[in-house]
């Protein structure tokens, strides 16, 4: 640092410097208001950085909608490996001549090893229910 | 009411014993953040979103601890995430002093009788070329004079890493001072140095 300005002594002298007294009008309702705003939210509910992750309900949706579109296309036609769940494909077809019952099912996939989780997000006027499903033997 | 008496009661859920805590202390957090930020205004908002920060998370607090330290840690760490969302260092033409010349131009360099606000417009124009972390080790060692280890606790590094950063933020602001001010740097400026 020889031989040219220092910045370190320049600069120092910002550490005195206040604002006026006028500036400050209005930053202590502002942080009581947020204080009270913090406090009237669901306990434990989101913080602003979780609220950020979570976004809209409709952002919600669609990764719901995802998870539950690989869930039902990933299996179809692949047979278990050793130690896998089987994926039972029911195939569509006609009932036997003579009964009658509903229509038919097209396809039916179900899987033994499965979890569905339902969420409820939000607050008691904004909700939404974000499901979680959770398959451990699916390889996508 | 001494600091140690504000923080118990805050801690208790009194909003007046904390209203003075803010009063205390509104203005060291200002000044840090505005030295992070370049912006008053935007200074004033993450000063309030320290307090809000501090009063929810004052029952973490533990006496004995620095309360400094515990404060300006949630001050640097709000007004850095700031920061980057603003993409304030990212902003056209200000990375490298052939681009801050122009905003030197702009509002002339430093003159002969220079003012508290035109030295807070030098600093202004010259940190944009520290990094975030550069610039915060700066502020808080060298303009707030802090120790070395305040600002190592404070930012969560070693301090040695703290002293790296700090040297580096001297000579990139003394070339920029050099380059942009020489007036300064040939001591034509009253007063100084």
């Amino acid at each position: 640092m020889a031989g040219g300005p220092d910045p370190s002594q320049l600069f120092r002298r910002l550490a005195g410097e206040e604002p006026p007294e006028e500036f400050w009008a209005g930053f202590w309702p502002s942080v009581r208001a947020g204080i009270r705003e913090a406090e009237t939210r669901p306990a434990g509910f989101l913080t602003r950085g979780r609220a950020l992750l979570l976004g809209s309900s409709a952002g919600v949706m669609a990764a719901a909608a995802v998870l539950v579109a690989a869930f039902l296309v990933v299996p179809v036609r692949r047979a278990p490996g050793p130690g896998e769940t089987a994926v039972t494909a029911l195939p569509a077809s006609a009932p036997p001549a003579g009964e009658t019952s509903p229509p038919p099912v097209l396809e039916d996939l179900r899987s033994a090893s499965a979890r569905v989780y339902t969420f409820e997000v939000g607050g008691p006027e904004d909700s939404t229910d974000v499901i979680l499903i959770v398959d451990e033997s699916l390889d996508i | 009411m001494d600091e140690r008496e504000l923080i118990r009661k805050s801690q208790a859920g009194d909003l007046r014993a904390f209203e003075l805590l803010v009063l205390e202390r509104r203005g060291q957090v200002f000044r840090i953040a505005r030295q992070i930020l370049g912006d008053d205004e935007e200074a004033k908002d993450v000063a309030q979103l320290v307090f809000i920060r501090l009063w929810q998370s004052l029952a973490r607090y533990r006496e004995g601890g620095s309360f400094g330290a515990y404060l300006h840690r949630i001050t640097v760490n709000l007004a850095l995430d700031f920061a980057r969302r603003q993409g304030i260092r990212e902003r056209a033409g200000e990375r490298d002093f052939a681009g801050l010349e122009e905003t030197v131009a702009a509002g002339g360099g430093a003159g002969p009788e220079m003012e508290p606000g035109e030295i807070q417009r030098i600093f202004r124009i010259l940190s944009r070329r520290l990094s975030p972390r550069q610039k915060a080790a700066f502020v808080l060692r060298e303009i707030e004079g802090m120790s070395t280890e305040e600002v190592s606790e404070i930012l969560g590094m070693r301090a040695s890493t703290v002293r790296n950063h700090v040297q580096a933020a001297r000579k990139t602001l003394q070339e920029g001072l050099r380059r942009l001010f020489p007036e300064y740097a040939r001591g034509e400026v009253g007063g100084r140095k």
